[in-house]
């Protein structure tokens, strides 16, 4: 329990220098230097390896509820968004998943087979790649009874890529000048990890940070349909046990149920429930929530696990990454520009 | 592993509604950020 507490008041701790250093740090320069997710994934990162080199570490994992820190933000998110936006943003959402999930996830098997790497990596990299993060290499790891190793090495792979993406892509989208629901869809179907979605759509804007969010829930919910499929053609087709075929339940087990959250805030605020000030309030908290995950994110991250297997699979995760970034901007600017109307 | 993901989403769902409470209830005046 003390335990708990110090790694909480860490966290905490880290939140408020990013908060005050996002407001301080750019005060000499007169312009945005870092924005707030990026402060708070840096002092992390640098945090992370005194920690371990200390051997203090171990004390503070305790208090890094990464996810839950992100959920309850994207929870408070909710009460930002009216339910008819988040209906017609999901709605598109779910079709760019589809496309993506399904071109991502083929891309990525076929890429990882010429490289000659096992079937269960394979199956994990594609899904985590695709469907995005650390919940589907969870997910996908379940379906295709893949060793520990292999999942804590594909969570580390994609902390790796979706960090740098986290300060890239909303840079490229400024440059290319993509207006935000573009800039969002594009953020939302790209980047891998949910928290690094967020913190790349909020470096962008607030606009983009809705969208982003939104279509990013719209993948997270197609989870459980993905590893159910992912699990009927494992055991069918790879270990040949037909009789073992998954129940479809599971699409309601690996459902994510903290969007329920989301949609709920998103009613309360339809219905007239709160005021603007109170909006603001929520927002506010949201951003502490979000930024406590952004600090958890980077101190959470095993430099380590980087090297067990090689460079291939990380070459064959750069390829894929590009080959996502390259058609989630494609299917953004088709669903989200105003060329296809849902 | 599963279990405690579906927990967690829960207690997300929870904490953000409990929150979203409180500041409608009138218990926070005001949030700084």
């Amino acid at each position: 329990m003390p335990t708990l507490a110090i790694s909480l008041a860490l966290v905490a701790g880290l939140a408020l220098l990013a908060n005050r250093l996002a407001v301080w740090g750019n005060a000499p320069f007169g312009r945005q230097v870092l924005e707030y997710p990026l402060w708070a994934a840096v002092l992390g990162i640098v945090a992370n390896p005194i920690l371990r080199a200390t051997g203090t570490w171990g004390w503070v994992r305790g208090g890094l509820h990464t996810e839950l820190f992100l959920k309850a933000g994207l929870v408070l998110m909710g009460a930002s968004v009216d339910i008819a936006a988040t209906l017609s943003i999901g709605a598109k959402g779910i079709v760019q998943a589809v496309v993506l999930i399904t071109s991502v996830f083929f891309f990525t098997w076929f890429v990882s087979r010429a490289f000659g790497l096992d079937h269960t990596l394979r199956a994990l990299m594609s899904a985590s790649v695709s469907i995005g993060g650390l919940s589907a290499a969870i997910a996908a790891a379940g379906s295709v009874a893949a060793h520990r190793r292999q999942l804590s090495y594909v969570t580390s792979l994609v902390v790796l890529f979706a960090l740098p993406l986290m300060v890239l892509e909303p840079y490229a989208a400024r440059l290319l000048d993509l207006p935000p629901d573009v800039a969002g869809a594009w953020m939302g179907g790209n980047i891998d990890t949910t928290a690094a979605v967020v913190g790349a759509a909020a470096v962008h804007s607030e606009a983009a940070m809705k969208v982003a969010s939104i279509v990013k829930m719209s993948q997270n919910a197609l989870l459980g349909v993905a590893a159910f499929l992912l699990a009927l053609y494992w055991v069918v087709k790879v270990e040949r046990k037909p009789d073992q075929k998954p129940s479809p339940l599971e699409i309601w087990r690996r459902f994510p149920k903290f969007v329920l959250g989301f949609a709920l805030a998103s009613v309360v605020v339809s219905l007239g429930f709160l005021g603007k000030q109170q909006v603001a309030d929520i927002t506010n908290l949201r951003n502490w929530f979000l930024t406590f995950a952004f600090v958890s994110i980077g101190l959470e991250f095993a430099f380590a696990e980087l090297g067990r297997f090689g460079a291939k699979p990380l070459l064959v995760y750069l390829l894929a990454t590009v080959f996502n970034t390259v058609v989630a901007l494609g299917v953004a600017w088709v669903l989200f520009g105003g060329l296809i109307d849902i | 592993m599963g279990n405690l993901k579906l927990s967690e989403d829960w207690w997300a769902v929870v904490l953000g509604m409990v929150l979203i409470a409180v500041v409608y209830l009138g218990a926070v005046k005001s949030v700084p950020w």
